[in-house]
């Protein structure tokens, strides 16, 4: 014959659920990539566009990606210069999901991508991106 | 009787549970490492460096990966418990006796004052708190049901608008993409197995049987008896 089961306090279970509740905020936060997710790539792109905007095409090609870098050839710097990217003005917006960050100015765009704990721009100088039409960006790679 | 056959004696009753436990968290760890696996050679191919195993799995997509399958799980079980108060199956062990449809008698259910002494407090209670009781099951299995479809959409949001941007288009919002063909796509494609796996577990059990299972009738019975577990 069943014993009647001991039931667990109210207290434990509701700090149980509590503690259970956290957790699981702070997993989909994380996995959100939501928390203070857009600061840095706001800086990136901040340092990117002044770099493009004073002229300093070195500083501006070592905020680039690997495979960006590449796309530009032996001499990263003189390819930037060729291409007379205008300057991109203030940021005006910055959305960060996962490892990828679009920093948007004003007439254009510029992508980011998180390798290692750093962010870096993938593409620059793009179109304004829409769904399901690429943006078309003259620096691109990644 | 020497300490191991001590343990095996004592987690004997709870086989079960424990068995599906550690079966769970052998597949979750397996599909971790494999979707860790296939994350990082995405990365590799675009000349992006690899990310370390934390990373990956408090990522959005192990997230979404991981949530839409227990979303999933979670409705086809919620469904059956429910959907099995109310719907019978002539000779299946899981469904009910066909005379016995609807949520039964206080009586039959052993509540309120026909509560037995080894009956659990919520059977005794009164009001919403028996309402509660009642359907524990139900609520609990419902909520962790909404709580991870919930999750699938918000990283599953956040996946999508990450693969957008590395595809250089424009990142949607959390409706557009719950309104879109990609988070139907996940959801659906998960549900149509969970359903054709209920659907065809109730009517195989009618036919085949699985000796020593409670989940199949007993070898020898008729193939029209209703309700009954070997």
């Amino acid at each position: 014959m069943s014993t009647a089961p001991r039931l667990p306090r109210a207290g434990g279970a509701t700090r149980r659920t509590g503690a259970a509740l956290l957790l699981v905020a702070a997993v989909v936060a994380s996995a959100t990539g939501c928390v203070g997710a857009a600061d840095e790539p706001r800086r990136v792109g901040e340092a990117f566009a002044a770099a493009v905007a004073e002229g300093r095409l070195d500083d501006a090609c070592a905020l680039l990606t690997p495979a960006a870098r590449d796309d530009l050839g032996d001499d990263c710097a003189a390819s930037l210069a060729s291409l007379g990217l205008d300057d991109p003005g203030p940021v005006e917006s910055v959305e960060a999901y996962g490892r990828a960050a679009l920093v948007r100015h004003a007439d254009s765009a510029t992508f980011l991508a998180r390798t290692g704990d750093t962010w870096q721009v993938r593409a620059t100088g793009c179109s304004p991106p829409a769904d399901a039409v690429p943006a078309d960006c003259p620096v691109t790679g990644g | 009787m020497s300490a191991l056959a001590r343990l095996a004696d004592r987690l004997r009753p709870s086989g079960l549970g424990l068995v599906f436990g550690a079966l769970f968290l052998l597949a979750l760890a397996g599909q971790s490492l494999a979707g860790w696996s296939t994350f990082n050679d995405d990365q590799t191919s675009a000349r992006l460096r690899p990310i370390d195993w934390l990373e990956y799995v408090t990522s959005s997509s192990f997230a979404a990966d991981v949530a839409e399958n227990w979303q999933s799980e979670y409705l086809q079980f919620v469904l059956y418990v429910v959907a099995t108060v109310w719907l019978v199956q002539r000779g299946s062990p899981e469904s009910k006796q066909l005379d016995q449809v609807g949520p039964e008698t206080d009586e039959q259910q052993h509540v309120g004052s026909h509560a037995e002494p080894w009956s659990p407090r919520g059977a005794r209670a009164r009001g919403w708190r028996l309402w509660a009781w009642s359907h524990s099951l139900g609520l609990v299995m419902g909520g962790v049901f909404v709580g991870s479809w919930a999750a699938q959409a918000i990283t599953g949001h956040v996946a999508y608008d990450e693969q957008q941007l590395l595809d250089l288009e424009a990142p949607v919002t959390l409706a557009q993409y719950v309104a879109s063909s990609d988070f139907w796509a996940r959801t659906l494609q998960n549900w149509q197995s969970e359903f054709l796996a209920v659907g065809s577990m109730v009517v195989l059990s009618v036919f085949l049987r699985e000796r020593g299972s409670p989940e199949s009738k007993p070898v020898g019975a008729a193939h029209d008896d209703t309700g009954v577990e070997g």
